[in-house]
Parts: C-alpha cells; sequence; structure tokens
C-alpha cells in the first residue's frame, strides 16, 4: 500500500514539476475552443500537410476552417522583463540632513549608511510605497544631551532608532510647475541613556521644486515633539516626565531648507538647514531641558553610478553657538535598488 | 600702490594657467587650492627625525575632496617651562574641501578652496578629549613658474573644558619651479597651528621651507625643514616626505622605459 502512495505520489509531483497551462486561444485563428467543434480537427494533428515546410516549432499558418493546434509554441510576444521598468538615479528624499518634497518610487528600497569625525554612526533604510508613500526605518545621532547649561561637550545619544511614513505627491503631477509634496511623520523609540528616557517625533510638511535643470530648492515646516523623563530636578529620588509641549507652542514650530547645485555632471553641491533636538538632564529652567537647535550642514554628492552615492561634507550641529570644534566631517554611501521593482513587475 | 595693485592685477590675469591643476592639497604644512580630480586618490606619508609624521588620504569628488588621516602637527607640553617643543600628539584627522578651479568663474580666476579640517579619535593621551579644528579659505594661482597660495584660517582647539575659541590668522604659501628643472619645485609656507599647554590652549606659527622632485609621473617626493614658534634652531625638525596619485578612470602611466 505504501509503494502504491509512493508511486502515485511520485507521479503527481513529476506530473505538477513538468505541467503547464494550455495557453489561451489566439483571437481570430479560430482558437481551441472553435477547434473543437471544427472539421477533421483530428487529421490535420501530425498530416504532412500541416507540417510541409512549415518548422516543427511554431504555430502553423491556419485557415479559417483549420483549428490552431493549442499546443504549439506561441511567437514570442514582446514583454521584456528587465528593462520596462524606469531605472537609474532618483531624486534623493533627504538633502543631508533635512527630508525633500520628493518621495522614492514604487519599490525602490534605498539605503543610507554614514559615519563622522565626532564618532557617530547612521543608517538609514526606506522603501517606495505606490509612487505616493515611503516608509523608512532609520538610527540617527542628532539628538544630543548634556549635563549644564554651561557644559561646552555635548554628547550624542546613539543609536537613537526611529521610524518615518512620509506620504506626498511627486513634482508637476497634479498641475504644472507643482512642486514635490510630502507629509512626513517621524518618530523614535524610546532611549533609556543614562537613567532618562527620552523620545522625539517630527511632523513635517516640505516642498521641492527643481529650478531648470540643475538646480533645486526644498522649503519645509517642521512641528516638533519630545519627552524627557527621569531625576531631572537633581534629586534621585524624584522622578518626573516634561515634554516640548509644555512649553511654548511656537517653540515647537521651526522652519528648514536646503538647495541643491549641480555645477558638474555628476557632482552636486548641497546645502542644508535643519533642526536637532537637544537635552539638558540638570538645567534649572525647563524651557532649557529640552531645546530645538539649529544645525547647518554643507556637502558634496558625487554619483559613483547610476545607484551609488558617496556624500561628503561638514555638519555644525548646534551652528547658532558658533563653535566650531563641534563641527563634523562625515561621509556618508547611499544606495538605490530598483530589484524589487523588477521582481513586483515580474509578478504582474 | 595703486600702480602695483593694477600690475599685479595684469599678471593675475595674463598668467596662462595649468591645462589641468596640480593635485597635492597643502604645500607643508599650510593648504593649498588644489583639489583633485574627480575620483582620484591622493595618498602621502612622511616622517621627521623625531620619528613622528603624517599619513593621509585625499580623495576627488569633483568639486570637493575628502581627507583621512593621522598627522602630528598639533603638540602638547605638561612641563613648557623646560621642554618648550612639546610632545607631538598623534591625531586622526579628517577635512572636507570645496572649491572652483583656476579660471572656473573668469579669465584668471585663482582656485579657490573653503575647507575644513578636524580631528577624531584623539583620546588616550594625556590631552584628554583633544580636538583641533580649522577652517580656511585660500586662493592659489599659476603664475608663471611660481605657484602662490594665499588665505586665512580660523583655528579653534580645546581638550577637556579647556579651549581657545575661533581665532584668525593668515596663511601663505609658494611653489616654485624652475624652468631649467621641471621636475623640481622649491617649497615654502607659513601658517599657525595650535599648542595644547597644561591649562590653556595657543597658537604657534610653523614655518617650512624645502624641495619636492617629481620622480615619477604618478608619484613625488619631498624633504623639507619646518620650524616652530616656541623651538630654537636646533629643534627644527627634517621631514621626508612621499605623494602619491592614482585615478582609476584614467589611463595607468605609460611604462616609461618604452617611452623611452
Amino acid at each position: 500500500m505504501k509503494k502504491v502512495c509512493g508511486l502515485v505520489l511520485t507521479t503527481v509531483l513529476i506530473s505538477a514539476a513538468i505541467a503547464r497551462a494550455q495557453p489561451p486561444p489566439l483571437p481570430g485563428d479560430g482558437g481551441g475552443g472553435d477547434g473543437g467543434s471544427a472539421t477533421g480537427s483530428g487529421a490535420q494533428i501530425g498530416s504532412d500537410a500541416a507540417t510541409g515546410d512549415q518548422p516543427l516549432t511554431g504555430n502553423p499558418p491556419t485557415g479559417p476552417d483549420q483549428p490552431a493546434d493549442p499546443y504549439a509554441n506561441q511567437p514570442a510576444v514582446d514583454t521584456p522583463r528587465h528593462s520596462v521598468t524606469p531605472r537609474g538615479p532618483i531624486n534623493m528624499p533627504e538633502v543631508l540632513t533635512t527630508p525633500t518634497g520628493w518621495l522614492l518610487p514604487a519599490a525602490v528600497i534605498y539605503s543610507r549608511t554614514s559615519i563622522d569625525t565626532g564618532g557617530g554612526v547612521t543608517s538609514d533604510w526606506r522603501v517606495g510605497l505606490g509612487d505616493v508613500a515611503e516608509f523608512g526605518l532609520a538610527t540617527t545621532d542628532a539628538v544630543r544631551e548634556k549635563m549644564t547649561l554651561q557644559d561646552k561637550q555635548v554628547d550624542r545619544i546613539q543609536p537613537y532608532v526611529t521610524a518615518s511614513f512620509r506620504l506626498g505627491v511627486s513634482e508637476d503631477r497634479l498641475f504644472e510647475h507643482q512642486p514635490g509634496i510630502t507629509l512626513g511623520f517621524r518618530k523614535s523609540f524610546e532611549r533609556n541613556h543614562d537613567n532618562f528616557r527620552t523620545r522625539i517625533a517630527e511632523l513635517t510638511l516640505v516642498a521641492s521644486k527643481h529650478l531648470g535643470k540643475n538646480t533645486a530648492i526644498h522649503l519645509g515646516g517642521a512641528f516638533w515633539d519630545a519627552s524627557l523623563a527621569g531625576a531631572i530636578d537633581g534629586d534621585p529620588e524624584s522622578r518626573r516626565e516634561m515634554t516640548l509641549h509644555d512649553g511654548d507652542f511656537k517653540d515647537q514650530i521651526k522652519v528648514f531648507g536646503g538647495i541643491e547645485v549641480r555645477p558638474l555632471p555628476r557632482s552636486q553641491i548641497l546645502v542644508d538647514l535643519g533642526w536637532s533636538p537637544e537635552f539638558c538632564y540638570y538645567c534649572s529652567e525647563d524651557k532649557d531641558k529640552i531645546r530645538l537647535r539649529p544645525t547647518l550642514s554643507w556637502g558634496v554628492r558625487y554619483a559613483v553610478a547610476d545607484f551609488m552615492n558617496l556624500e561628503s561634507g561638514v555638519r555644525v550641529p548646534d551652528i547658532a553657538s558658533a563653535n566650531l570644534l563641534d563641527a563634523q566631517i562625515f561621509g556618508q554611501v547611499t544606495f538605490t535598488s530598483w530589484a524589487l521593482r523588477r521582481a513586483v513587475d515580474s509578478l504582474k | 600702490m595703486n600702480r602695483l595693485a593694477l600690475i599685479l592685477l595684469v599678471v593675475l590675469g595674463t598668467a596662462r594657467a595649468a591645462t589641468a591643476d596640480p593635485v597635492i592639497g597643502r604645500v607643508l604644512t599650510a593648504p593649498t587650492a588644489w583639489l583633485p580630480e574627480q575620483g582620484t586618490l591622493v595618498g602621502t606619508a612622511g616622517v621627521d627625525r623625531r620619528g613622528d609624521g603624517s599619513v593621509l588620504l585625499a580623495y576627488g569628488l569633483g568639486l570637493a575632496s575628502i581627507e583621512f588621516g593621522t598627522d602630528t602637527d598639533v603638540r602638547g607640553c605638561t612641563a613648557c617651562d623646560g621642554d618648550l617643543k612639546g610632545d607631538a600628539l598623534w591625531l586622526g584627522r579628517a577635512a572636507f574641501r570645496l572649491g572652483a578651479r583656476q579660471d572656473a568663474w573668469f579669465p584668471g580666476m585663482p582656485a579657490v578652496v573653503v575647507g575644513l579640517r578636524n580631528t577624531f579619535a584623539a583620546r588616550g593621551h594625556k590631552f584628554g578629549g583633544a580636538r583641533v579644528t580649522d577652517a580656511y579659505l585660500v586662493g592659489s594661482r599659476v603664475l608663471g613658474p611660481v605657484r602662490l597660495h594665499i588665505g586665512g584660517s580660523v583655528t579653534d582647539g580645546g581638550f577637556r573644558q579647556v579651549s581657545l575659541g575661533p581665532t584668525v590668522r593668515p596663511l601663505a604659501g609658494f611653489e616654485w619651479t624652475p624652468v631649467p628643472y621641471p621636475k623640481t619645485s622649491v617649497l615654502g609656507d607659513v601658517m599657525w597651528i595650535p599648542k595644547l599647554e597644561l591649562d590653556h590652549v595657543k597658537l604657534e606659527w610653523v614655518a617650512g621651507w624645502g624641495v619636492r622632485y617629481q620622480a615619477l609621473k604618478y608619484g613625488s617626493i619631498e624633504l623639507a625643514v619646518r620650524h616652530r614658534q616656541d623651538e630654537g634652531l636646533q629643534e627644527s625638525t627634517v621631514l621626508v616626505r612621499v605623494n602619491g596619485v592614482w585615478n582609476p578612470r584614467r589611463d595607468p602611466p605609460k611604462n616609461r622605459i618604452a617611452d623611452r
């Protein structure tokens, strides 16, 4: 009984492996469906008349009264799988530190890995969703901490993991000269560092517009929130939580922007101004415990290949304090991949 | 004075720029406005008679370049009364330089670079958390056999809670290639560099002079002397340094024997 079962199973598996669906009939050639009602269909198969000088492979010409051979190879249909999707450089979702109004194309994967002279290592992974949205996970080293307001040295809290979701419309989609617009939300996971628990969240609305072929500008606004919990009054027995939205509403709103100029075909100059949260654990006043500090960055993006960019530049985390020693030189590499897009397209 | 300025302008305007800018990003200590070509890697390694030196790699990004490496330009002394020369501090250095080449915007324009160089991995010696940052603007121009470099820097340095504060100083340098010796250049420069002392940081000038010999199409060797402000003549250092340039996108240098 077992032998019979094994034989049946083997037969079924082998048959399934080599089985092919019957191709649909070509319109206007009689079709397989008509073939059943056509006269003498069985006599045509394998007959000399049917083969003659025709190649054994390929669909022989059929007259109106001749049924098509449904098992004959169909002529190749021009459906290339690997070249129909757009490929090549894309508009980047970030200038250097600030978001742009451009979204990743659908199913395009983007990654960015960065190191800097301050010891920061960050990584950012995103995927485009349907040409109208984008999801990402990242680590950032932009969130900083210090003990007192007088501290000259400000340390970074890293890794600080964030998740982001952005949606929007691409440039010129709705009407001519419409800038690319995205509404983005970024939120961190809770971070416990030195017994202080912190979180950040940022809602951004940004517009990006190309001015000619080689210049683009980005302008946006951000609505920030952050929380700090721990012994922030200096008493280890007294722990409390405070948030940025406890203070003045206008302290949460910041304007950011950037510019991209391409003087050489493969090189771009990038400048942007953004904002980063800074926590001060033992500052006496609550308004100093969570502050947003302006970050100025400038640098160059060099397109090594369509799928790879090298970016390098200078980032000054708190440009308002004019602390030259705080400046960091960073290098980062970005990759974009259309592989997932091609895989998705091939399933259609 | 006006006449002198006019002559200088005419000379600058009529001077024939080299077909391609040189690529070495500094004279001896002072930076130049030369940027490596896109995709070009420039390596420099040097050692002086005290065993100090530098290893630096620069990579051209078209409009800019990025540098990484280590050097001992910055010194520190904990007992500065008896030992003015101080100890060399090996500091990790990185620089980002953004600029334009000669004649890029108008004829006669010098090459211009805005650069920022700072330290990293500066832990583990007597000056905990030592850090130094230079931001500079420098212009370079080929004037016949001479390449002139003039600029200014804003320098800050510090360790622990001690810092200098941003301080502005000039910088200058030249490279002179005598016509009969096209492979040889005489170099000279001056620049101010931080010196870390027990409880404060100060700037000291460093002046250097020497010779660069372009031994190979892609390599050169330098022999130079550097003097520092607080050192006597006997403490001046003699250094030897080699430079190499490699661009994988260009044709490799031809076999020099075959050239003959």
